[in-house]
């Protein structure tokens, strides 16, 4: 499996060459990131989309255009962020959001061992899941999951134990 | 890899692939209009329910401080402890569950106002307070409450007002309990903090002294030595270096020159440092290479603060398997207020060390790891 593998074209860029290339390779990645965080792929596009939108404005701005990528990423993050908490708001007040994907309501197939996962991953901290996505989805080493998440690297590693420690524990494995 | 390592790669990769991507794969217009349909509803109702928080707050810090006169417990210094526990099994849950230190016994549970979920937790020194963060997401930021001991059996919790708090996921208090310390990270130009700030506030009042240095990205695991004038804490230098440091509190407000490394070499990879009461000595959680190259060892030892050297190993645990992407097998540490006694969790079981003896004694936790201790 692959992370994002994008090397953006050298300065100066237009930016639309630049986001054009970065959404072309990397777009499908990051919705598929969006949607493990938030559950839904219609959200997860708007997130993704919010995100290069962002991208295109500040891309003047990037001090290195190699970090494009990253930069995508932590926007993603961050979007992802937003909607759970706003979800999170709105569900306090009784309003009800479109079952996770994985969920045994929705209408697609799974199966029982990944839906238990997928629950259990849900019940952990935002930082721990986030931390384990970036990790054991998009392979990210420490150093590129403390730059998308904003945290030290030494943070990722004592996050990442705790949560797999969880997780185990969750999913009633001796470990 | 551990079993639960490949079944987490499994499903996400699983759930992954049933996304395909194909109705907006176009790039986005950065001129292209927002759409609100989705985010316009619940972002009304975010910033009416702050307004009422905010009013509730409001009130409840108006109120009058007529409350019982608390009574602490019989040998209140380090009786009981206080764990915070994310989606934790058994009566506590989500809530700050206080326990008997020698029992591990929850004996009251504090649950998370509406609006908040805990994210730390710090004690002082007499075993009376504790002091709990109330998360409300980045952008609201935090409250601060404090949890203390009532009439007979019961706790009160009360709002601590004056105190802006960002999202923290970890405080220390001193050990008068009047200062209270935190990490902020400065604003992100790309993905990495542009500087870091160690901000130590003074309850009573909201004095605010800010240590910065921007030749940091990253501050975790602060600590306060007994006569609250030091402050250990693990730095993350640009480019992932990282370093156990003792500041004082007095020294400028330039985080580098204010605080000083404790020179540790070969000690593995390090995480939680906790200050000696003293300040000579530093506790923190190593994680070593086996001799005999099998799985590695999570190790607690204590490091001489002066030259950084390994003087004894507290406490340990072998890992189950040769996995690398599990380091520690146990992550959170804290010491009691007499500077006697360590407290860590790991697997379902809290061990309380006695420093002297390096005497380890355990008892149930079987609610989970917590994320944050106070004791």
């Amino acid at each position: 499996m692959d992370g994002l593998e994008t090397e953006v074209a050298d300065p100066p860029g237009d930016p639309r060459d630049g986001v054009a290339a970065l959404f072309h390779d990397n777009r499908l990645k990051l919705l598929r990131l969006a949607v493990l965080m938030v559950g839904d792929e219609a959200t997860a596009e708007d997130v993704v989309q919010d995100a290069f939108i962002g991208l295109h404005r500040r891309w003047s701005g990037l001090d290195d255009e190699r970090k494009a990528p990253a930069y995508a990423r932590a926007s993603v993050l961050n979007g992802c962020r937003s909607v759970l908490r706003r979800r999170s708001i709105a569900r306090r007040l009784g309003i009800v959001h479109e079952p996770p994907v994985w969920s045994a309501e929705s209408e697609v197939l799974v199966g029982e061992e990944r839906r238990g996962v997928m629950e259990a991953l849900q019940k952990l901290p935002r930082r721990r899941r986030e931390v384990l996505v970036l990790r054991y989805y998009l392979d990210l080493g420490d150093a590129e999951i403390a730059e998308a998440m904003g945290i030290a690297e030494v943070t990722v590693r004592t996050t990442a134990a705790r949560a797999l420690t969880a997780l185990a524990r969750l999913l009633g494995n001796q470990e | 890899m551990t079993r639960t390592e490949e079944q987490l790669r499994d499903a996400l990769n699983g759930v992954a692939e049933l996304v395909h991507g194909t109705e907006r794969a176009r790039v986005p217009a950065a001129r292209g209009r927002r759409r609100f349909s989705g985010w316009l509803v619940p972002a009304t109702m975010a910033a009416v329910l702050l307004v009422v928080v905010a009013g509730v707050f409001t009130a409840a810090s108006l109120r009058s401080p007529a409350a019982p006169k608390p009574v602490s417990p019989a040998g209140a210094s380090g009786r009981y402890f206080v764990s915070l526990t994310a989606q934790g099994a058994g009566p506590a849950g989500n809530g700050a569950a206080v326990r008997d230190s020698a029992t591990g016994e929850v004996v009251h549970v504090a649950p998370a106002p509406e609006g908040t979920e805990w994210s730390a937790a710090a004690a002082t020194a007499d075993g009376s307070s504790f002091y709990l963060v109330g998360s409300r997401g980045d952008a609201a930021g935090s409250l601060l409450y404090r949890l203390r001991p009532s009439t007979g059996a019961s706790w009160r919790l009360d709002p601590v007002a004056g105190v802006d708090l960002p999202v923290v996921d970890g405080v220390a208090v001193s050990p008068d309990g009047t200062r209270l310390a935190y990490v902020k990270a400065g604003p992100r130009k790309t993905a990495v903090a542009d500087h870091i700030e160690i901000h130590v506030v003074t309850l009573a009042g909201g004095h605010r002294e800010v240590f910065q240095s921007s030749a940091l990205i990253g501050a975790e695991s602060l600590s306060w030595s007994a006569d609250g004038a030091r402050l250990g804490f693990a730095a993350t230098f640009r480019g992932g270096r990282t370093e156990l440091r003792i500041l004082d509190a007095a020294a400028g407000h330039d985080l580098l020159k204010a605080s000083r490394p404790v020179a540790e070499r070969g000690l593995g990879q390090l995480t939680t440092p906790v200050l000696g009461a003293d300040g000579s000595k530093v506790y923190v959680i190593a994680a070593q290479p086996a001799e005999d190259g099998g799985p590695s060892w999570t190790r607690l030892i204590e490091v001489d603060a002066a030259s950084g050297r390994q003087l004894r190993v507290l406490f340990e645990q072998r890992h189950g398997d040769s996995s690398t992407n599990t380091v520690w097998n146990f992550t959170v540490l804290v010491r009691d207020a007499s500077g006697r006694r360590l407290l860590l969790v790991s697997n379902g079981w809290g061990h309380r060390i006695d420093i002297g003896t390096a005497r380890a004694e355990r008892f149930p936790v079987p609610e989970g790891e917590p994320h944050s201790l106070a004791w």
